[in-house]
């Protein structure tokens, strides 16, 4: 009896043996399955924040190279000033024509904050550049096309500027010459703080063309110091 | 002995469960922060290419004017410029040089910069209709049109009269276009493109030989492209060949400028400010970065040199 039972059991396995391997396979399963099942959202949620910042990354760094592209333009030949227009939450610049079907040329280019249905969105517009009459209002006169989403999400950006004192501002309107740097600041809209893809970034030209005429030291000293021209010409 | 047997192999299928449960989020982790490490290090790339063309402009701005007598240090040579080749300056001269080369290794990447005055190219703002005209009819325009189109270009940057508006500004609104020329100086060659009347092929043909940043008349017939010199006035095919071959010998061509510094057309002006840099980077992970940059050399002051204009690989317009 005993050596046939247990000869048996080498065959195989009962009915209920099996049944029972097959009820703790379910069991263990089933433990794995719920502890998954608490992990998972969290760890969905952890990789959505993660990508966000990223996007979000992604989208500013298009913005900084944009933006350290701008170019010493002036909107027409009575103005001196650059066409530069920056304020907390958008700024408008000119830089070479970007992107497919634009043609050659200059380009004026607006990134600011838009609402869109899915919440506020930074947009670069763009409109071409032509000698703007001088009453023209940059902002309102011209037709800016080609909408371009850079970020989105519950965040809020705004723009400060800095000159060559390194001082930042909160805008930069009809200054003599283009700003050094641009600062990007992030903020959470739910926390309200300062995310960490904030950046900043220095436009890279420092100089008109009108300035490699002639004596280039006086040319910008004169961009450099408005105050002090003016100054000069009242005493 | 059975039961414990079949209980052994419970807990193995338990455990490859949970192993292959915590290799598939491995996994799955591992993909993620390798898109996010790449994505970061192509933002660390643009960081890293902008100091180094920054530094490229420096070592220029600092040769140009370390070869001037006033500025010259005791030490000139630069750590790391391995060869400052191609100089066209004898050491005694006073003028800055007019186009060099050299190359230096920084941060684990190799730079090497070109520079070259940007007189080599013809000024918009500041050539006669007929150099215009001229470089016109180079690039394949008929000689009545080539002298229509430098007149066009006149026009655009003639001030205007005391109304406000040259007779240029009529001929842009006959023509059906919303703006009027600038009636000011050129400040961006792309200005070209909104130039009434000269063909589109033309514009793109003639813009890698123009420029707004040089300020002089004339040209610098020695470092100029072969086009701008044929496009000089008074230049026969004979005379452009001559100066072309000339050109072609450097040696000979070294000896006879510091022979006579100012034998060639050049004017008696100021000398050229600005400086065109064709920068290439090679950073170690194999990326390459090309970078043109313009630089205005100034001599007095604490600034040695301010950017006219930057374009890099990065942004897509270089």
């Amino acid at each position: 009896m005993n050596v046939s039972r247990r000869h048996r059991s080498a065959l195989g396995f009962t009915l209920i043996e099996a049944l029972l391997s097959v009820a703790l396979m379910g069991i263990v399963l089933a433990a794995l399955a719920l502890l998954t099942a608490q992990w998972f959202p969290n760890w969905n949620r952890g990789f959505r924040r993660v990508q966000q910042t990223e996007v979000m990354g992604l989208g500013i760094e298009r913005a900084v190279a944009d933006l350290s592209a701008a170019e010493f333009i002036s909107p027409n030949g009575k103005t001196r000033h650059p066409l530069f227009e920056g304020s907390e939450l958008s700024v408008i610049f000119v830089r070479s024509a970007l992107g497919p079907n634009t043609a050659p040329g200059l380009d004026i280019i607006r990134l600011s904050e838009m609402p869109t249905e899915r919440g506020l969105a930074l947009v670069r517009t763009r409109a071409k550049f032509t000698p703007l009459e001088p009453s023209a209002q940059v902002g309102s006169h011209l037709a800016f096309a080609d909408p371009v989403v850079l970020t989105q999400g519950p965040y809020r950006l705004s723009f400060s500027y800095a000159g060559p004192d390194r001082a930042w501002q909160p805008t930069w309107q009809d200054a003599t010459q283009l700003p050094r740097a641009v600062r990007l600041t992030v903020r959470s809209t739910v926390t309200g703080q300062i995310v960490m893809v904030s950046t900043a970034m220095p436009v890279h030209v420092t100089s008109p063309a009108a300035c490699a005429l002639g004596s280039a030291r006086q040319c910008l000293d004169r961009l450099d110091k408005p105050e002090a021209e003016s100054q000069e010409q009242t005493l | 002995m059975s039961a414990r047997g079949k209980r052994h192999g419970f807990i193995i299928v338990a455990v490859l469960w949970m192993i292959a449960a915590l290799a598939v989020l491995a996994a799955i982790y591992t993909r993620f922060a390798l898109t996010t490490a790449v994505a970061a290090s192509v933002h660390e790339d643009r960081l890293r290419a902008e100091g180094l063309i920054s530094a490229a402009a420096e070592l220029t701005a600092y040769q140009l004017t370390a070869t001037l007598p006033a500025n010259r240090p005791s030490n000139l040579s630069i750590a790391g410029s391995a060869t400052a080749a191609e100089r066209t300056i004898s050491p005694g001269a006073e003028q800055m040089p007019t186009r060099g080369a050299f190359s230096f290794r920084l941060g684990r990447a190799g730079v090497t910069v070109e520079y070259q005055s940007e007189a080599a190219r013809i000024d918009l703002n500041m050539a006669s209709t007929e150099m215009l005209a001229g470089l016109f009819r180079t690039l394949g325009a008929e000689p009545d049109n080539a002298n229509y189109y430098g007149d066009r270009i006149i026009g655009w940057r003639k001030k205007g009269e005391v109304a406000g508006e040259n007779e240029e500004a009529t001929a842009y609104r006959v023509a059906g276009i919303a703006y009027k020329p600038r009636q000011a100086p050129f400040q961006s060659t792309a200005e070209l493109w909104l130039v009434l009347g000269i063909p589109e092929v033309l514009k793109e043909r003639a813009l890698p030989f123009l420029t707004v940043y040089s300020g002089q008349t004339d040209v610098d017939a020695e470092n100029a492209a072969p086009e701008v010199v044929a496009s000089l006035p008074n230049m026969t095919p004979e005379r452009l060949g001559e100066v072309l071959q000339k050109r072609a010998s450097p040696t000979q061509f070294g000896q006879a400028q510091s022979a006579q510094p100012g034998a060639n057309q050049k004017p008696a002006g100021p000398p050229a400010q600005s400086f065109r840099l064709n920068i290439r980077l090679a950073l170690e992970n194999g990326r390459r970065v090309r970078a043109e940059v313009v630089i205005l050399v100034l001599q007095d002051g604490d600034e040695p040199y301010r950017v006219l204009s930057w374009r890099d690989d990065f942004d897509g317009t270089s």
